[in-house]
């Protein structure tokens, strides 16, 4: 078998450099002319042309998975986020949370110091009961009615055996009058009425009593921590039997709602701004640490 | 966009533009890498190695064809490779059993015109796989030689400037390597469309 590489490197040369068309017209016919007189140059000629052209039927190949370069591979330095935004980040959430769970705690502590009242009331109905029945006690025939309601009270409510024994010792009538005029000395100096009318109706009060002033009486009982000397004076008001000492119940209620009302609001009404604050706070702060993350990426 | 807008942008550090063109010359670049080291594996790593370097090399390059400076960076990355593993042997890039399996269909057919049954791309990926059987056997510097000018279609000069090397010893290294693949493929001439079936004997 003859081999092409057996011939001469200045003649494979010559054929390679022919092939390609790099040789200068001089060289070319020299080596044309050459071709016709020596038939094995010819025939390599032939069989490297030949294989120029299948080497040359090569196709590109597929790569087998892609080569564009990740920011890594780039040598792109990449820009995390700065560790004070994330920190920033993570106490603003955290202080937006908290403020939330003070809101939730003051809502039920406000919650519960309003129905505390009315929880009170409920035990110390019977308590109360007691001053304002001694006070209507005045009135032979209501205090005859009114003592076994007393003990019916005191009986069902055992709290009531908590009571000082002076008041509970209601059927002596004749102490009853001293006592309501010094209780309602006691109360003026003590519950300061917010005007003279107030005074005028707790003297109205010692004056007469009906099951309907009775009622209202034990509205006013509303006061927690009222003792039973100073509700019996209260009570003693109602027992004018005047609508004015109801309106003036009534008007009692709103006084201390704006007593409490204002600082519970007040504290709310600052969460409420922290939360905002703070919420908007940790949203923007997390919005900057999530572009910066993204663009760094 | 027009790849000197991409090359401008990728010069700018836009990475997107870059990586727009190595997609569009990633078989180019690896097919290069491929035959100049016939394992499948390295030749990924050796595309892979020539990219990043041509994105941190990009401010260098100074129009032109950006195809042939690819060429030459993927070039020199496996010549750099091939050398090192001529210093250790342990880290041969030789995958005997792998040469028929890397290459599949992908390779050629320009020998056939018209649509090709399936006996036909058989017979095309035979003479194929003969080919780069022949040109894997090449030593490295024929090789590389051969690859640029007689597969990728680059001129002695441009070779030249690629391989570090004069355009004489371009021209020399070429001739050889050419006679000494006509040799290798006449092993297996029966594989040869009967227009490129070689002649041991001269038909004059």
């Amino acid at each position: 078998m003859r081999r092409t590489s057996d011939l001469s490197q200045r003649e494979l040369r010559k054929i390679s450099t022919y092939l390609d068309g790099l040789l200068t017209p001089q060289e070319a016919d020299a080596f044309e002319r050459s071709l016709k007189n020596d038939e094995e140059l010819a025939w390599a000629l032939a069989e490297i042309r030949k294989t120029k052209e299948l080497i040359g039927s090569l196709s590109t190949l597929t790569a087998p998975r892609s080569f564009a370069l990740s920011p890594e591979m780039a040598g792109l330095r990449i820009t995390r986020p700065s560790p004070f935004l994330r920190y920033a980040t993570v106490i603003a959430m955290l202080a937006f949370t908290l403020t939330i769970g003070a809101d939730l705690l003051l809502n039920m502590a406000g919650g519960m110091m309003r129905s505390a009242p009315a929880m009170e009331v409920m035990s110390d109905m019977a308590l109360e009961a007691a001053p304002v029945e001694a006070v209507g006690g005045e009135e032979p025939p209501a205090a005859a009615e009114m003592e076994p309601a007393v003990e019916e009270f005191a009986a069902e409510e055992p709290a009531a055996e908590s009571m000082p024994a002076s008041e509970m010792e209601l059927p002596d009538d004749a102490a009853v009058p001293a006592e309501a005029d010094a209780d309602d000395e006691e109360l003026q100096s003590m519950a300061a009425p917010p005007d003279d009318g107030g005074q005028l109706q707790e003297t109205k009060a010692l004056e007469g009593f009906t099951e309907e002033s009775q009622e209202e009486g034990f509205t006013m009982q509303e006061e927690p921590e009222r003792d039973t000397e100073d509700a019996g004076g209260i009570s003693a008001r109602a027992l004018d039997g005047d609508p004015g000492a109801n309106a003036g119940i009534e008007m009692q209620e709103p006084d201390r709602g704006q007593v409490e009302a204002p600082r519970l609001w007040a504290g709310i009404s600052l969460l409420r701004a922290a939360q905002i604050l703070l919420g908007s706070l940790a949203l923007i702060l997390a919005g900057f640490w999530l572009h910066q993350r993204k663009s760094g990426s | 966009m027009e790849e000197s807008q991409l090359i401008a942008m990728a010069k700018e550090g836009d990475l997107d533009a870059f990586n727009r063109l190595v997609l569009s010359y990633q078989n180019f670049v690896y097919s290069i890498a491929y035959r100049m080291m016939y394992a499948e594996d390295a030749a990924a790593d050796a595309s892979q190695e020539a990219f990043i370097l041509a994105y941190r090399k990009i401010r260098s390059h100074r129009g032109g064809s950006f195809k042939a400076w690819l060429a030459r960076i993927v070039t020199n990355v496996c010549l750099d490779e091939l050398r090192r593993n001529k210093r250790h042997p342990e880290d041969s890039l030789e995958e005997e059993g792998e040469f028929s399996e890397g290459l599949d269909a992908s390779l050629p057919g320009p020998m056939i015109k018209g649509d090709p049954g399936p006996e036909r791309v058989l017979e095309q990926m035979e003479v194929a796989q003969a080919i780069e059987d022949c040109i894997r056997h090449l030593p490295e510097e024929f090789r590389a030689v051969l690859v640029l000018v007689d597969v990728q279609g680059f001129g002695y000069k441009e070779s030249s400037s690629m391989l570090k090397r004069s355009i004489g010893t371009v021209k020399s290294r070429l001739a050889r390597a050419r006679a000494r693949v006509r040799d290798c493929l006449q092993r297996s001439k029966e594989l040869l469309p009967d227009a490129f079936r070689l002649q041991d004997e001269v038909l004059l």
